[in-house]
């Protein structure tokens, strides 16, 4: 589903920085692209493409969302609920993710063995952006990291809204990608980083996006292929995606169950209430009130 | 707290058997400035999959797969993409066609690839052959005895070594071997050959001053595991009976604590002590005691209770025991620091191949606030040098020792192989907010303490007690007591 856009690159942010002890696994499969290879023959020796022959941006978008079912379709989804299962191959990390969605909000919960404890979890209500994980605790997010995730979760159809997250789409080149050719659009985006999709020139589908992850330690830039596109109320999701952060790491995510138009409480994507933090000196602790008579343990 | 047996497994097991070959450069050439910033000039070249496109296959052989994979793993994803200036594709022929003779010999193949792995100079940087099927290991099993040992010098200043026993018990299980004896004999076999071995092992001692303490405490250590329920015959000098050679049959124990797992590493007994060092004089500060056996994510509710714990036994100082603890998920120095740095801070600078990443830390209003030691032995490694180091440099904790840390310091990841052996390999570059790097020198104790087997053999741990008196200085003229509530 196009929302592990979002998780995903969730999860790799928080495996990412793992030292000594962690494990990693190489995909058979090559990325399209090295972003950052200095010497890469392709790039060194690819003159400026003329982009005017190029198809415009919109109209691989627009046909984009036709190919996959059609605005009528999305407009179908009310609400979505995705379970997903992640497994990084030969790492042998594994776990799973749930993604509650509403047009303009989410919430999403990754359970990742050795990455406890608990879930990692990010919600958004349409207004406040938050996250809760082992590293950085719960936090509400700003700025143009709250800006990135915000665009991404988005992404359930990038096509079909773009316009309220970016400001610009642009084709800037074709490149080939399993032996089929791609469109490469890059979005503009009006407060996050920019997203780069790779559309089938055949299909029309979305096969590759690009974008960087900000967090508090940095931007990281990493890329998902999708496939195995099936149909969900007449509209065509990408069950398989894998997502590679260059150098580090690479994620396997199938769509296990994917319900659509379920009940979901907006409370669910709100930030967590805040509990009163206890002094640590008993001295200056609030006084616990005494049970009422008759519930004590003994009587 | 230190480190048993089984910890060492998850530590780089590299025997650095060479240097990072640095270029000559005209150090007016734009290669030279270049090579100021990242690793790469124009006159050493970058690897990409590109370069490795069309190369003719290798000889066929067993442990051929796990070596292409290594070499491909390796050239892509190493932090840096020149690879000291190596002529890899020179060296997937060389090296391959000697993996290719090997055949079934995995001893000599990945002889042959660690070798190669070598060339980049490089903790972290390691091929582990399959364990042989079938094959009857003595020393193998989940058990340990409970004890810890280390490589350190008989008596003060002295440069002759002994293994000697520094914990005499390990999670409340005693071992009947007195504390400061100096080991002699495992299971009937006498250990000074292999001590002599693994200290012999070490080529580059000067430029990685504590790998050969490392290198033989790590070694005599895995000696000491055992299978479930067995029991392993140490013969030791006792330091209370003249160094009287002494046989004990030691019961083996498996490992206590929270088991953890992440990817290929299952089951890891994790530990978390916390207990407070009470006065022992009038006016003297209570100071915290928090330790941990290793950096994993699940660890976290622990190491913040012991803390708050001690909080609340008006604990006025704390000393973190790093010795011993050989790394873990990198991003948990991110909430342990949390848990003292009030003012925001930065605990260093990771360099990836393709990006860079902050060890950034939020400042915590609520964090601890009075004075920290961490404590570091040969056996800090890894997440526990960058904590060490990054809060050091940002002027948070002293660093109380008796030599540097392991100077393995580089992020790296762990990959299984197609013949059932792993490759670990360095992914990033590490670097102090102050620009220090803990690879290969490790990091050096401001507060540099002498330790010997004499200490250890009277009941001291000086380094301890040298942390102790000197948060306590820290804390300047003894605090009035408590007014009555």
């Amino acid at each position: 589903m196009r929302s592990s856009f979002f998780r995903h690159a969730c999860f790799a942010l928080t495996l990412a920085f793992t030292s000594a002890c962690t494990n990693n696994e190489s995909s058979g499969s090559e990325s399209p692209t090295k972003p950052g290879d200095p010497d890469d023959p392709s790039k060194a020796s690819k003159s400026e493409p003329d982009k005017s022959a190029f198809p415009p941006a919109e109209q691989l978008l627009a046909r984009h969302v036709e190919v996959s079912g059609g605005a009528d379709k999305i407009a179908q989804f009310q609400s979505l609920y995705v379970e997903s299962s992640l497994d990084t191959g030969k790492q042998k990390l594994t776990g799973t993710s749930k993604v509650w969605w509403k047009p303009g909000k989410f919430y999403l919960e990754e359970q990742i063995e050795g990455i406890e404890p608990g879930p990692s979890r990010m919600g958004y209500d349409g207004t406040t952006l938050w996250m809760s994980d082992p590293i950085n605790g719960l936090r509400k997010l700003e700025g143009r990291e709250a800006a990135g995730y915000i665009q991404a979760s988005s992404s359930m159809f990038p096509a079909h809204d773009w316009q309220k997250f970016y400001s610009k789409a642009e084709t800037t080149e074709s490149i080939e990608l399993d032996g089929k050719t791609l469109w490469m659009v890059v979005l503009t985006s009006k407060a996050g980083p920019d997203l780069t999709i790779g559309l089938d020139a055949e299909t029309g589908l979305i096969r590759l996006m690009k974008a960087k992850q900000v967090s508090p330690m940095g931007e990281t830039p990493f890329e998902v292929i999708s496939e195995d596109y099936r149909d969900v109320l007449g509209y065509q999701f990408a069950f398989t995606n894998r997502m590679s952060v260059s150098g580090l790491i690479e994620i396997t995510t199938v769509s296990t169950k994917v319900e659509p138009n379920v009940a979901i409480d907006d409370s669910k994507f709100a930030f967590p209430s805040e509990h009163p933090i206890v002094p640590a000196d008993p001295a200056a602790q609030p006084p616990i009130p005494a049970p009422p008579a008759g519930t004590g343990p003994n009587e | 707290m230190r480190a048993a047996p089984w910890v060492w497994a998850l530590v780089a097991l590299s025997s650095l058997a060479g240097c990072k070959q640095e270029p000559e450069l005209d150090p007016n050439s734009l290669a030279a400035l270049e090579a100021q910033g990242p690793p790469h000039t124009p006159d050493c070249r970058s690897w990409n999959s590109k370069a490795f496109e069309g190369l003719e296959p290798l000889a066929g052989g067993v442990h051929v797969a796990a070596f292409e994979q290594i070499w491909q793993t390796v050239g892509l994803k190493h932090y840096d993409p020149t690879l000291a200036c190596l002529d890899w594709i020179a060296l997937r022929t060389s090296v391959g066609q000697k993996v290719a003779d090997a055949g079934d010999d995995s001893t000599a193949a990945y002889a042959a690839i660690n070798e190669m792995l070598a060339l980049l100079g490089q903790s972290h940087l390691h091929a582990t052959p399959p364990m042989p099927s079938g094959k009857a290991d003595r020393v193998g099993g989940p058990a340990i005895v409970p004890i810890a040992v280390r490589w350190i010098p008989e008596a003060s200043k002295s440069s002759v070594r002994s293994i000697v026993v520094v914990d005499p018990a390990l999670a409340g299980h005693p071992s009947g071997v007195p504390r400061g004896a100096v080991l002699t004999k495992i299971a009937g076999e006498p250990i000074a050959a292999r001590v002599a071995e693994l200290a012999a092992s070490v080529v580059d001692p000067l430029g990685h001053p504590a790998e050969q303490a490392f290198v033989v405490g790590r070694g005599i250590s895995a000696l000491l595991s055992c299978p479930e329920g067995g029991s392993l015959a140490l013969e030791f000098l006792d330091p209370g009976a003249g160094d009287a050679a002494r046989t004990l049959d030691v019961p083996c124990v498996l490992p206590e604590g929270e088991r953890v797992s992440l990817g290929n590493l299952r089951d890891l007994p994790t530990r978390v002590d916390h207990r407070l060092i009470g006065p022992t004089a009038e006016g003297e500060a209570p100071v915290g005691y928090l330790a941990f056996n290793l950096w994993m994510l699940p660890m976290i509710p622990r190491v913040e209770a012991g803390l708050a714990e001690l909080r609340s036994q008006a604990a006025q100082a704390l000393i973190l025991d790093l010795r011993g603890n050989p790394g873990g998920v990198g991003a948990m120095a991110i909430p342990i620091a949390r848990m003292i740095l009030r003012e925001s801070a930065s605990l260093g600078r990771l360099q990836m191949r393709e990006f860079d990443q902050d060890f950034k830390v939020e400042g915590n209003p609520d964090a601890f606030a009075g004075p920290i030691a961490i404590l570091i032995d040969e056996g800090t490694a890894s997440t526990s040098e960058i904590f060490a180091m990054g809060l050091r440099d940002v002027g948070r904790v002293k660093i109380v020792g008796a030599g540097p840390s392991a100077g393995m310091a580089l992020p790296s990841m762990i990959e299984t192989l197609p013949d059932g052996g792993l490759i670990q390999y360095v992914v990033g570059d590490y670097h102090s907010d102050k620009g220090k790097a803990a690879e290969g020198l490790g990091v050096a104790p401001q507060l540099l303490v002498d330790e010997s087997r004499t200490d250890y053999a009277a009941g001291r741990d000086p380094v301890l007690d040298a942390a102790i008196l000197d948060v306590r200085a820290q804390l300047g003229a003894p605090a009035p007591p408590p007014a009555s509530p």
